[in-house]
């Protein structure tokens, strides 16, 4: 207790809270646009933290990680579209809110989940490095490819009245991914013939064509409204009240998050989706999941936010990232000086309680920041329709520019956006194409890996026991909805 | 009934091309042509479900599927006469035209023009706003990508 009391007197120095501050901001707008992400936004400020001290330098980064997990679902609330992967799970239940004119509500929601996500996830962090990094190195190839599939079993949830339609949605998604170079072996898969493919139809042109092109598309054709429609537009923020009774959505998220999220390469993006998925899945009102129920933007927010303390059990414990962001994060340790691994805890313990302590300050300034945000983000939601779709798809194309300087990226928003139109037009959804896009490499990859490994036997799914229980979970995540609907069903007839 | 065709054309298409990658690489382990053609076969079976499902169905075409209300060539106020349909077309041709034109000129010039296009097309009629906004934009994203965050646009 006194290291960590140590580590809170170092994090509020003047330049350390300085460095926490400007993080926290940089962290919220990149997690914000769409196309930049909290990879992009550390990317970017690696630099600079090349002429700071290393506590300074490496509590800049970390508030860049924790507050850009929180400023994806500010877009994704306001506008529906998600301003990185993570916030995926947010525009379900999100947008729904902002639609209904309680786009505070939402904002306030999405922000206590976020902060209260992060707190637990670094007590997570503070009390687990240990031993859970330990555990993580446990999953293998067929466990990932357990998480995948059950990752995967969200679709039977997602894919309205037309189960044929959802279902093709999702293969669609699996189909763009194996566009590109076969991970494993190299080998050009549907190129067309061409080297631009052989890089892949990547996940953010797929996001933003998919949620602000087509959503431009469908404003210009006349298809959607004014993005609310009710008269204030924003509605009051959350009560005290609702907050405390959502306590055990941000509990079960915030533990779907740090669990995940210690997982190397798991990422917040499963980890949100899976949190909002399993709250659907025990609530008694699993109908309103997607129409705007709270617990459905706790659940996540808390889940991917919670991720950012968990993803830094493998990268501080082992000296494996986590998750992208925190393979920057790892490159910023390195230039600083600081080894990551078994050792870490011992031979800089100031350090790493400089590291805890900042991440609970961060979340604290991310909580400040977001309050005065909130009646930003509201302005934008009250924006006429011709400007705000019309700046979107302008942030959205820089954002793709951004994203690697290739311009190919843009073409490939603008191909998802047609697609995503088509496919709406066609009564076709578009969350399932998403998720086969995300989980596709992790599915497949995993299963040729653990085949290789035990020379083609498929056994070693079932040998593992957490592979096992995956596989069994998401068996029974796939076929739930259509037994509840059944029964439902026979309910009503009997009536 | 389009889409079950098209489905069915997309994985006979998937399956022509992945019969170049290898199958196998050792015996049992599935290689590169294995998960592709799995896909097109569950393409191509759900294709047919959707044909089959289609060929069904007695009642005349239903169009609950359809987001959009696209059938009608009624002219609207709003867009001074042209369909909905054109201004779908100008939209594509408008982002197109970004994309093309933005290494000619620099994002900074054909940036303007394209927001101003957006704007026009959903029914924005101010000239000031049509002026102003896109300009105004422009000069944010100018100074916070390329300036504070040094990232290259074209």
């Amino acid at each position: 207790m006194s290291s960590l009391i140590e580590g809170l007197i170092t994090a509020i120095q003047p330049v350390n809270l300085g460095a926490l501050l400007a993080g926290t901001t940089l962290g919220v707008f990149a997690g914000a646009m769409p196309g930049l992400s909290s990879t992009v936004g550390l990317a970017l400020v690696l630099p600079v933290t090349f002429a700071l001290d290393p506590t300074p330098a490496l509590l800049m980064m970390i508030s860049i990680y924790m507050a850009a997990e929180y400023g994806g679902s500010i877009t994704a609330i306001a506008i529906g579209i998600p301003g990185s992967s993570p916030a995926l799970a947010t525009t379900f239940d999100g947008f729904a809110l902002t639609r209904r004119g309680e786009a505070r509500r939402a904002f306030g929601i999405s922000l206590f989940s976020s902060v209260s996500g992060g707190v637990l996830g670094t007590i997570l962090l503070m009390a687990a490095l240990g031993p859970l990094a330990r555990a993580a190195i446990a999953f293998g190839p067929a466990e990932y490819f357990g998480l995948g599939v059950f990752g995967l079993s969200i679709v039977a949830n997602l894919v309205g009245d037309d189960p044929i339609k959802g279902t093709v949605s999702a293969l669609l998604g699996l189909l763009f991914f194996t566009v590109g170079l076969d991970v494993l072996t190299g080998t050009p898969r549907l190129t067309l013939g061409t080297t631009t493919l052989m890089d892949g139809l990547g996940l953010v042109p797929m996001l933003i064509g998919f949620f602000a092109i087509t959503e431009a598309f469908n404003t210009v054709a006349g298809a959607r409204g004014p993005a609310t429609q009710k008269g204030d537009l924003g509605g009051t923020l959350p009560r005290p009240r609702e907050l405390i009774r959502l306590w055990p959505s941000i509990l079960r998220g915030s533990t779907i998050g740090g669990v995940i999220g210690a997982i190397p390469g798991a990422g917040a993006t499963i980890a949100s989706i899976v949190a909002w998925n399993e709250e659907r899945r025990i609530s008694k009102t699993p109908e309103r999941f997607g129409k705007g129920t709270p617990a459905g933007i706790a659940a996540p927010e808390a889940a991917n936010n919670a991720c950012v303390g968990a993803a830094m059990i493998p990268l501080l414990g082992l000296g494996i990232p986590g998750s992208a962001s925190a393979a920057v994060l790892l490159g910023g340790l390195m230039v600083q000086g600081v080894a990551p691994g078994p050792l870490l805890l011992t031979e800089q313990t100031e350090l790493v309680y400089a590291l805890y302590a900042g991440f609970l300050v961060a979340v604290l300034l991310m909580l400040a920041v977001g309050l005065l945000g909130i009646p930003i983000w509201v302005r934008v939601v009250r924006l006429r329709p011709s400007i705000l779709m019309s700046l979107v798809v302008g942030i959205s194309l820089i954002g793709t520019f951004a994203l690697r300087g290739n311009p190919y990226d843009a073409w490939a928003a603008l191909f998802f956006g047609l697609v995503g139109f088509a496919m709406l037009r066609r009564g076709y959804p578009l969350v399932p194409a998403v998720l086969g896009l995300i989980l596709g490499p992790m599915i497949e990859t995993n299963y040729r890996r653990t085949l290789t490994l035990s020379s083609g036997s498929h056994m070693a799914f079932t040998e593992s026991p957490i592979a096992l229980v995956l596989i069994l979970l998401a068996g029974v995540s796939f076929i739930a909805p259509a037994v509840r609907n059944r029964l439902v069903q026979r309910k009503k007839e009997r009536s | 009934m389009v889409e079950g065709w098209l489905l069915i054309i997309i994985a006979i298409g998937v399956l022509w091309d992945s019969r170049t990658y290898p199958a196998s690489l050792s015996s049992g382990t599935p290689g590169p042509a294995f998960f592709p053609r799995l896909l097109a076969l569950l393409l191509g079976v759900a294709g047919v479900a959707l044909l089959m499902k289609r060929y069904r169905t007695t009642a005349p075409r239903d169009k609950k599927g359809a987001v959009l209300p696209m059938h009608s060539s009624k002219k609207t106020a709003t867009n001074r006469g042209i369909t909905k349909w054109g201004n779908l077309g100008l939209a594509i041709v408008a982002i197109t035209g970004f994309l093309l034109v933005s290494p000619q000129i620099g994002t900074v010039f054909a940036l303007p023009i394209l927001v101003s296009s957006l704007m026009w097309l959903i029914g924005e009629r101010s000239a000031l706003l049509l002026v102003t906004v896109p300009l105004a934009f422009s000069v944010f994203v100018y100074g916070v990508f390329s300036v504070a965050l040094g990232v290259p646009l074209p």
